[in-house]
């Protein structure tokens, strides 16, 4: 303010500042940091220092790396041919596995709906329910899927079932966590309004919040069955039928024509599935995917070819209505009331094209659901005799203990899967701040770096980490420096994605008020680009190192090092009580992860 | 005690921590008059609003509606109440994704039960009646749009719709043109008045500019701090009288003017105006 008004002093060079007052650096505050903010900065520079000396443990080298290349070159050489199982099998398999994923997720949205309902601050009841709902959902993300597949594996007589409900109950967490958090975002006005008009709560829920939340759960769910989808190959391993197990079976057999043909099947369906959510999503929504994921790209391209149709068919339907803020001429509001015919006439909704394609849309929706449930084969009288077998398993699982192991190596083995977790989490860190940055269009020197970083980012998350890691494995034979190098593979497309995202999401103002102060690109990406974006990059990277913790769980089972292999030693061996000892590791090492991450994403606002 | 009044306020309290959102507010309304509330942004209007509805509890006083005493009840006794009462909001709080008949249909819940989730939900007398009320306020030809696509001045039309479903006794409207272009709010005053007149509802709507009130309204009440600073017939009232309210008398035709443009200016979002901040810090 000063500057502007006060007038040039004649003879004052105008590049240069005025003399500092002096006695301001006595006048001026210091500067406080809370000791809160100290702490979370220190463990998050010892979570870093720890991830480090992981990493450097794990082995992880260039040379390494060369020598694995010739492993590889000559085990394809020794592979030969890829071969596919027989066709009507593979068809079989494959509507199995879909089906199963399918069934579970669909399973998971229906539960999570009381579930959000009861843990989101606005919706719920009271304290003491919120606490339970949000108990439900931490409890629930933080047991792995296979693990829930082995116990019930054991419960059901072998079928899709122990699948179902496996994914069913793992996704709970995942889907009601942010189906909770969309309800939290509503605009409050509209159930205000239906609240005020003498609604009762569930009305306010049924016409106030759910046709707001609705986008964003469809999307949440779909979003879901894409994970689980690439994950329903690891179920395989622990004996739920379908692709996985085939595969699981084929590369025990040594059989890896076979065993790699498979893993291309499941490549494929993945990308499929993909695009699949993409163009549902489009559809049912009328939402435009605004996502770089594979699919999205397929959509929006196949948009681009059918733009100018719809903008013909919207001008027919008189969709194309401006905004609400648009000024418009006042119209009279009514000059002669309609007649009792007319109104009879309104009943009737005209079909226009947007309603044809969502009932289209609905119903197809109804017989997926139907064919997968048809396909899975559920065998529901399962559900009856489960009960029964319920006291004699669960009696097994307690109390828990270390069995054959001793708690050193038991220990071990987890601080090894912590190790993969953190250690991936740091590469993956590294380069998807590289690659993230470059993918964001504000931060990019030109389309032509975010085009390609954004499409290198799609490439990487095409590839499902189970196996890329069996395949690893099964080349080089790496233990858990496949584990890390598969989780942080995988890790980049999903963490670079989201810092692009979040990094085009920032205020542009201060990008261009530094611009236009003569700043470089270098320095507006680090004062006003990376400022405003931190919170996000430290939120999401601690995702990531969530995610990354259970994931190290599931690579250990199919061979990739760690406490995984114990688990499915101790799984296959009816040793309950270690299966146990090892969840609750699992469990408590999230928990932490999770509370960490709360902390962090609180100091750092 | 008047047995004809519809609403009855008496030492009306109301505290939100620290905050005296109303001070020992008064209020009588009789059956089909128009009562226009007046003052500044942070001087209680929605608050007195909100309590006459039941939104929220009131810290002490009396809130007698339609013979009911409404910080008492609870349930289905509050909600059918509220049922009698229509309320349109500033921001007309419809639901963006559904379409215009179906936010209509809304302000009838109270009376069907239960969830309802699409049109088909709703049985067809009450779309009849809904068809009806949006013909009524210009829009019949809009019945199938999303609520998103109309103008503001049109989502206003269609909550007074909604708020018609209800069938009430009593209409209060909060701010109802605040967010609207001059055109746009002069049709949908105009639109309360009259279907206020042909149903003879009782309407207590609040508003900010002093000239549309004073030209509007049966009777002005003025807040101030959440005190009853004014109540009087509308006619004959002057606007240097009523600029009281704001807390400033005006010395010159000049000083009064430049109130009135302030005034009018259009508030977009229900922030303290930088004038009741001012005098809030001064008080403390
Ligand atoms: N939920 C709340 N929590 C805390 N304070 C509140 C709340 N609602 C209102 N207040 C305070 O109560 C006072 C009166 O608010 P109210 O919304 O009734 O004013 P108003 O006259 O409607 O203003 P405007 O013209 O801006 O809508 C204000 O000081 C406001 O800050
Ligand atoms: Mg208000």
């Amino acid at each position: 303010m000063t500057t502007l008004t006060a007038p040039l002093r004649p003879g004052s060079d105008p590049g240069s500042h005025p003399e500092p007052d002096v006695s301001i650096a006595e006048r001026a505050p210091k500067r406080v940091v809370s000791p809160e903010r100290i702490a979370a900065g220190t463990t998050l520079v010892a979570i870093v220092v720890v991830a480090i000396v992981a990493l450097m443990e794990s082995g992880i080298s260039i040379t390494g790396m060369i020598e694995s290349w010739g492993h590889a070159e000559r085990f394809f050489a020794r592979v030969g041919t890829i071969e596919f199982p027989e066709f009507g099998e593979l068809l079989h398999l494959t509507g199995l596995t879909v089906g199963l994923v399918l069934c579970g997720t669909l399973f998971a949205a229906v539960v999570s709906v009381p579930v959000a309902y009861i843990a989101a601050s606005n919706t719920t009841p009271g304290a003491a329910w919120q606490a339970f709902g949000r108990f439900v959902t931490v409890l629930t993300r933080a047991i792995p899927d296979v693990v829930l597949a082995m116990v019930f594996v054991l419960m059901f007589s072998i079928g899709t079932l122990p699948g179902i409900l496996a994914i069913g109950i793992h996704s709970i967490g995942m889907i009601s966590k942010l189906f909770a958090d969309a309800i939290e975002q509503i605009d409050e006005g509209p159930r205000l309004a239906i609240r005020a008009a003498g609604g009762s709560k569930v009305q306010e829920f049924t016409s106030g919040i759910l046709p707001q939340v609705l986008p964003s759960w469809v999307a949440t769910v779909l979003h879901r069955n894409d994970i689980n989808l690439r994950g329903s190959v690891v179920l395989g391993y622990v004996g739920v039928a379908g692709l996985g197990l085939e595969m699981s079976y084929a590369f025990k057999s040594l059989d890896y024509s076979l065993g790699l043909g498979i893993a291309l099947v499941m490549f494929a369906l993945c990308v499929v599935m993909e695009i699949v959510s993409s163009v549902v999503r489009k559809a049912m929504l009328g939402v435009a995917p605004t996502g770089r994921g594979l699919g999205d790209r397929v959509v929006q391209l196949a948009g681009r070819v059918g733009a100018r149709r719809r903008i013909e068919t919207r001008a027919a339907n008189g969709l194309d209505t401006p905004p609400s803020s648009a000024p418009r001429p006042a119209a009279p509001v009514r000059t002669a009331p309609a007649a009792a015919s007319d109104l009879e006439a309104a009943l009737r909704r005209p079909w226009t094209g947007a309603r044809v394609r969502n009932t289209a849309w609905g119903w197809i929706a109804v017989l997926v659901v139907v064919g997968s449930v048809l396909v899975c084969d559920i065998r529901w009288s399962d559900l009856i005799t489960f009960w029964a077998k319920v006291p004699a398993i669960a009696v097994q699982f307690w109390p828990p203990s270390f069995g054959n192991y001793d708690a050193e190596t038991m220990f071990g083995a987890m601080a090894t899967t912590i190790g993969i977790a953190l250690a991936a989490t740091l590469l993956s860190f590294v380069f998807s701040v590289v690659i993230g940055s470059l993918a964001a269009r504000n931060v990019a020197p030109n389309g032509g770096v975010r085009g390609s970083m954004r499409l290198l980012l799609v490439i990487i998350r095409g590839v499902p980490e189970v196996i890329l890691a069996i395949i690893l494995i099964v080349i080089t034979g790496l233990g858990s420096q496949a584990g890390t190098i598969a989780l942080a593979f995988g890790g980049i497309g999903l963490l670079g994605k989201l810092i692009a995202d979040s990094f085009e999401e920032v205020k542009a103002g201060p990008e261009r008020a530094l611009r236009a102060a003569g700043a470089t690109r270098g320095q507006v990406y680090a004062s006003a680009t990376l400022p405003q974006g931190r919170r996000a990059l430290i939120g999401h990277s601690f995702y990531l190192l969530d995610t990354n913790i259970r994931a190290a769980t599931i690579l250990g089972i199919v061979g990739g090092g760690g406490v995984g292999y114990y688990l499915l030693n101790a799984g296959q061996g009816s040793n309950y009580a270690v299966v146990t000892a090892i969840v609750l590791m699992i469990l408590a090492t999230v928990l932490v992860v999770e509370g960490l991450a709360v902390w962090m994403r609180r100091v750092f606002r | 005690m008047s047995e004809t009044s519809v609403i009855e306020i008496e030492a009306l309290t109301k505290e939100y921590g620290r905050t005296v959102a109303l001070r020992e507010a008064a209020l009588r309304v009789e059956p089909g008059e128009i009562v226009v509330l007046l003052g500044l942004s942070g001087s209680g209007k929605s608050t007195l609003l909100r309590q006459v509805v039941g939104l929220e509890a009131p810290t002490s006083g009396r809130v007698r509606v339609l013979g009911e005493e409404v910080p008492s009840l609870t349930g289905r006794r509050l909600r059918a109440l509220r049922s009698r009462v229509g309320f349109v909001f500033q921001q007309f709080e419809l639901v963006p994704s559904l379409t215009v008949l179906e936010n209509v249909l809304t302000g009838a819940l109270a009376e069907l039960r239960g969830p309802r989730l699409g049109l088909w939900a709703y049985p067809r007398r009450l779309k009849l009646v809904a068809l009806g009320h949006l013909d009524r306020v210009g829009l019949l030809d809009r019945a199938y749009q999303r609520a998103d696509t109309l103008s503001g001045g049109q989502q206003q039309r269609v909550a007074i719709a909604r708020a018609l479903m209800q069938n009430p006794e009593i209409l209060l409207a909060d701010e109802p043109v605040a967010s609207l272009d001059p055109e746009s709010s002069a049709q949908v005053m105009a639109l309360i008045r009259e279907i206020a007149m042909d149903a003879g509802l009782t309407v207590v709507c609040s508003l900010h500019q002093v000239d549309l009130a004073l030209s509007w309204g049966d009777r002005i009440v003025g807040l101030r701090h959440g005190e009853v600073v004014l109540d009087t017939p509308a006619s004959g009232l002057s606007k240097a009288q009523v600029m009281e309210v704001y807390g400033r008398v005006a010395t010159s035709t000049g000083e009064l003017q430049a109130i009135d443009t302030e005034l009018a200016s259009p508030v977009v979002s229900p922030a303290v105006s930088p004038m009741a901040e001012a005098r809030s810090a001064a008080h403390s």
